[in-house]
């Protein structure tokens, strides 16, 4: 069978999806099937480009190709029978951030109606009796409320799961992910300061902006905490990050609201590393439970604070969290082989 | 070049003559033609035109074999549903050069609408159209710019109604005057030489303005009694009575030849007339048979200064205001009646000069290349149509920005410099 | 630079234009370039073509990229500030391929003004380009007849020309390509009927789904000939070491396709292991690489012509290794190397 997964991409831009894409390539290779990634540019400025974006989609047309596997907007409006979907996410600015403001759509007659077309084209799309995966539950409702449609929850699995394991406990903590000021490393290097001099916390990931490294720097200073944190502000390598993780006593992650279970958490678990996180975590919740798994705290650096310290004063019950937390994750069969059993099973 | 050619192709349709005139030339010229009628119901009944051309009806033929069979097709389309009821399919079908007849296909829309057509979400899709641009207000253009958008490219007959076909047809627009082949000349006893004949003649209804030439004669002290005015074509029985009841109050002499008029006898009515009264209000049609069979009768003819009337130069007839104003057409009367041998002579040119602008081979001349065009453009019309169903899937609104964009886009692609 | 590649492709159909883009993009970057590979998917159908060129004329890479060099149309359509057109082909239906068996639609008015408007429509883009380069002399023969447009000539070399080597010469003509009418294997089995020496034939290569009734068709005739313990049918993907150590024992590669628009991979990859390539007075871009005698053998285009090229080659054993070598020297005097390729797209 002949498989081609459709997505759309920003030239030199590469990041989590990207990587998804090209492991779900290399699986459904290794499933036996032909399979190659098609990436058509996408182009959303200005706000009139994206009416344009969605008529060179549906102009487009596909042969030799049994099933499309289909990722992104507007690439999933690339005419073809035998289509399933799965959503990384739609246009979101014509959704939830159109509703919380933030979208580069503007809300004049003209905005208005390209916001319908996207929505109308998305409906007309999704309902053609096709299969639609999501990467989480907070893509799934939104889905649900906006487009009314049904969809069953897939995960993206670790790409690398091979590369992470319990190397040793070291003791410090780790919080990896890019640095931004919602994914709250802020919040975690703030709670250093409640917590003894002897521990430790390394920050490892690039951060989006000067800014956002600028902001942890100047909370170290000003709590004089030099010592507890260590900023590792880079791209760290596959390899390297792991070891990282794998090495640490537990995993601080706290986002807000994120989409999904987050790659973070499983690389935790897959590192059997409990998982210091925050209520408003969003996806996360539902991979870390709380004195199960990791720890669950109010996003405050006080109670954030508490959480970690809990773990590293109890090492043993850290361990102990970081097993559950790798079983229970396991258990719920985010794995390559079954999201692709998962996948081929949605065709027609 | 092969040609189908949709017509009606009947004794009663003066588009089936023009249309039998037309391909005959144009075969000499080299097409290969054949005619595909578009008759229906009661149009479908009248006795067909004798011809040695090829005859099919239009739905005879399923989408592809037409694309095989022609290289091009040429829908007649005037306003008359019975007899051009298949037009629109056939034009749904398959892509193609569409000649307007009529400035206004109201009755042709009304009549598919009557059949179960969605005509009025069309409309909806064009627009307002009647007030739009410099066209008369008179007209309702939504159904032209409609049928106009689905052509391959588009003539008309007179200028009163390019800038509609323009508007909205995807590719070239002509304006070509109509053409007619000229009579023989018949010899007619003239039976009132003694008064001043004035002759109006076609389908008499309203907006033949028989009224207007009555209240004109009855205005005018100097024609007086002399005036005769003969009413010559069919006639609703309703409206007949009224004119009558006009005439005779205001005291005009008004004689009436009613019914179907065969063309010799016509042609007397014409020879015999001092003048020729061939007004509008308002002008519906495209191009105008009965302005052309007015000219070859080589007698002073009056005209509205309005859509194809106002392409005769103003030296050769008379031109009056396009509305219900006696007195304009008082006063050519009067002049016509005034100096009789400089009126003859004054129509004995404008036959010359119509001979020469509506003669079949002018027409053909004209069309040849023009239809060359059509299929050179055909290619990426035809492609305009899908990417025109994708716009229509994806929602799009008539005239949304995009379709501006993309029209851009594919004629700096596809347009062949000039 | 920010070069952006750009390609139309039918997916999961390996060949030429493929491996053009995918050998040159590792190229760009060893040069010091940022390079993104972008494919999109395009069919020849007649009657949706102008829509699908619609499309790619509204692709919009200006701010992303500093340059874009383009491959297959209908790629070379897409309008950008700084374009570099290196053209292996045109739709060729309605190009050289016009009204030939390979042209699909029928010589009507329509058809004819189709292909007019599509002319036209390449030579606009191409005109727009900053300079077009393309695969061949063929090519570009054909880019000055059909559209008026002077090109020059950029050999596109194989992915590691340096991996090719030789160990000799054994029984074995070396047939490797896609299996593909237009690629003619079928000639090469029909020469084995005729040959007098036990010269052996290797043909290797996969195919495009739609391709496979000829594959029967040339098993069957290996079948009904009883050829099968001299020649072997190889339908797989071929693994590029798999390809070296075939090429680089062969007697001689054969390779004769009808009016190719290159002198092909296949011609170049046997050079490289210094073996020559048996090839048809009608096979088009290979004479460019091929000349009778010098590096390599033209017959005309019949099975027993190409038989006898075959038994005179393996009863010469010296000569196979001296055209082999002419061969050889063929690709450095064409200049065909990346590095010649990376300074002049990027010049």
């Amino acid at each position: 069978m002949k498989v081609l997964v459709l997505t759309n991409m920003a030239p030199f831009v590469w990041g989590g999806a990207e990587e998804l894409t090209h492991h779900l390539v290399v699986n459904l290779r290794l499933r036996g099937l032909e399979a190659e990634a098609f990436r058509i540019p996408f182009k959303f400025e200005p706000y009139e480009r994206l009416v344009d974006e969605m008529f060179i989609c549906k102009s487009l047309r596909l042969r030799n190709v049994d099933l499309v596997i289909a990722l992104k907007f507007p690439a999933y409006l690339v005419p073809f029978e035998n289509k399933v979907f799965w959503l990384l996410h739609q246009y979101r600015q014509a959704y939830d951030l159109w509703d919380a403001k933030q979208s580069n759509i503007p809300d004049t007659d003209r905005g208005r109606q390209v916001r319908r077309l996207i929505i109308e084209n998305d409906n007309t799309c999704f309902s053609s009796r096709t299969k639609i995966y999501v990467n989480s539950k907070v893509t799934a409702s939104r889905l649900k409320r906006y487009n009314g449609f049904d969809s069953e929850v897939l995960h993206p699995p670790l790409n690398d799961p091979e590369l992470f394991s319990n190397v040793n406990d070291n003791g410090y903590i780790i919080a990896p992910g890019r640095v931004n000021g919602m994914k709250r490393q802020w919040l975690i290097v703030d709670a250093m300061r409640y917590l003894p001099r002897d521990t430790r916390l390394i920050v490892a990931g690039p951060p989006d902006s000067e800014e956002d490294a600028t902001r942890l720097r100047r909370i170290i200073a000003e709590w004089n905490i030099e010592d507890r944190v260590k900023l590792d502000l880079r791209l760290i390598p596959r390899r390297e990050l792991a070891e990282l993780v794998g090495r640490s006593r537990c995993v601080a992650y706290a986002p807000v609201d994120e989409d999904s279970v987050s790659y973070v958490a499983m690389e935790s678990f897959q590192c059997c590393k409990p998982v210091a996180t925050t209520s408003d975590s969003g996806g996360v919740l539902h991979l870390v439970e709380h004195e199960h798994s990791g720890c669950v705290a109010q996003p405050d650096a006080k109670a954030f604070a508490q959480a970690l310290a809990y773990l590293l004063e109890n090492p043993e019950r850290a361990r102990k969290m970081g097993q559950a937390g790798h079983e229970q994750w396991r258990s719920r069969g985010i794995n390559w082989p079954t999201t692709i059993d998962k996948l081929l099973a949605g065709r027609r | 070049m092969r040609i189908g050619w949709a017509t009606p192709f009947n004794v009663r349709s003066a588009i089936a003559k023009y249309s039998r005139d037309l391909c005959v030339e144009l075969s000499l010229r080299g097409a290969k033609i054949e005619i595909l009628r578009t008759e229906t119901g009661e149009g479908a009944k009248f006795d067909v035109l004798p011809t040695k051309l090829a005859l099919h009806s239009a739905d005879h033929f399923d989408d592809a074999t037409l694309r095989r069979r022609f290289d091009l097709c040429v829908v007649n389309i005037g306003d008359h549903f019975p007899f051009h009821y298949h037009a629109l399919d056939l034009m749904l079908q398959r892509p193609s050069v569409a000649i307007f007849h009529d400035a206004s296909v109201v009755n042709l829309i009304n009549g598919l609408r009557n059949v179960g057509y969605p005509v009025d979400q069309w409309n909806v899709r064009f627009g307002t159209g009647a007030a739009e641009g410099p066209e008369r207000p008179e007209i309702d253009f939504r159904p032209l710019r409609f049928l106009a958008s689905l052509a391959l490219a588009a003539v008309g007959h007179g200028p009163h109604y390019i800038r509609a076909l323009e508007d909205s047809c995807p590719g070239p627009v002509a304006e070509l005057p109509l053409c007619q082949a000229s009579d023989e000349p018949i010899e007619c006893a003239r039976a009132h030489a003694d008064r001043f004949l004035i002759v109006t003649f076609g389908v008499i209804n309203l907006n033949k303005q028989a009224s207007r030439v009555i209240r004109a004669i009855a205005s005018s002290d100097r024609l007086g009694k002399r005036a005769l005015y003969r009413l010559v074509g069919q006639i609703a029985p309703k409206h007949k009575v009224l004119l009558a009841n006009l005439a005779s109050k205001l005291g005009v002499d008004c004689e009436f030849y009613n019914g179907w008029i065969p063309d010799h006898e016509l042609a007397c009515h014409l020879t015999d007339a001092d003048a020729i009264c061939c007004l509008r209000f308002p002008v519906l049609e495209g191009g105008s048979a009965s302005l052309i069979r007015g000219l070859y009768a080589g007698r002073p003819l009056i005209i509205p200064d309005f859509g194809s009337y106002s392409r005769v130069p103003s030296e050769l007839a008379w031109k009056v205001s396009c509305d219900d104003d006696p007195r304009p057409v008082r006063t050519a009367l009067e002049q016509i009646a005034a100096d009789r041998p400089a009126a003859d002579a004054r129509a004995v040119a404008a036959l010359q000069w119509a001979k020469r602008t509506y003669s079949l081979a002018a027409y053909v001349d004209a069309l040849l290349p023009f239809l060359r065009r059509a299929l050179d453009t055909a290619p990426y019309a035809e492609a305009g149509r899908t990417i025109g169903n994708t716009l229509v899937e994806m929602g799009v609104e008539w005239r949304d920005p995009i379709s501006l964009r993309l029209a851009k886009a594919g004629s700096d692609l596809f347009d062949e410099a000039d | 630079m920010r070069i952006g590649l750009v390609s139309s492709a039918v997916p999961l159909i390996q060949g030429g234009g493929r491996f053009i883009v995918d050998w040159l993009a590792p190229k760009l970057i060893e040069a010091g370039h940022q390079v993104e590979t972008i494919w999109i998917p395009q069919t020849d159908d007649p009657e949706t073509l102008f829509q699908q060129m619609l499309a790619f004329r509204l692709i919009d890479l200006n701010d992303s990229c500093d340059r874009i060099i383009t491959f297959r149309p209908p790629a070379h359509v897409i309008p950008h500030h700084n374009k570099i057109v290196w053209f292996i082909h045109h739709f060729r239906a309605f190009y050289d391929l016009w009204q030939t068996e390979y042209c699909a639609v029928p010589n009507t008015e329509y058809w004819k003004s189709f292909r007019r408007t599509l002319m036209a429509a390449d030579t606009k883009a191409l005109n727009e380009a900053r300079k077009v380069y393309t695969n061949s002399a063929v090519v570009g023969r054909r880019l000055k007849q059909f559209n008026g447009i002077d090109s020059e000539v950029l050999y596109p070399p194989v992915m590691q020309p340096e991996r090719y080597f030789s160990v000799g010469y054994s029984d074995s003509v070396v047939m490797i390509c896609r299996f593909e009418h237009h690629k003619r294997q079928h000639l090469a089995v029909e020469a084995m009927k005729y040959v007098k020496t036990p010269v052996r034939l290797h043909i290797a290569g996969m195919s495009s789904g739609e391709e496979e009734k000829y594959v029967h068709l040339l098993r069957k005739t290996v079948m009904q000939h009883r050829l099968a313990n001299r020649v072997t049918l190889d339908y797989r993907w071929i693994s590029e070491s798999e390809k070296i150590s075939l090429l680089s024992s062969a007697l001689a590669a054969a390779y004769v396709p009808l009016d190719e628009d290159s002198y092909g991979y296949p011609t170049v990859e046997a050079a490289l292991a210094s073996k020559c390539t048996i090839t048809t007075s009608d096979a088009g871009g290979v004479r460019e690489f091929v000349s009778d005698g010098v590096c390599g053998v033209i017959t005309a285009a019949d099975p027993r012509s190409l038989a006898e090229a075959f038994d005179r080659l393996w009863s010469n054993r010296k000569h196979a290794g001296e055209l082999g070598s002419g061969a050889r020297a063929r690709v450095d005097e064409l200049k065909i190397s990346w590095a010649d390729v990376v300074r002049r797209l990027t010049g």
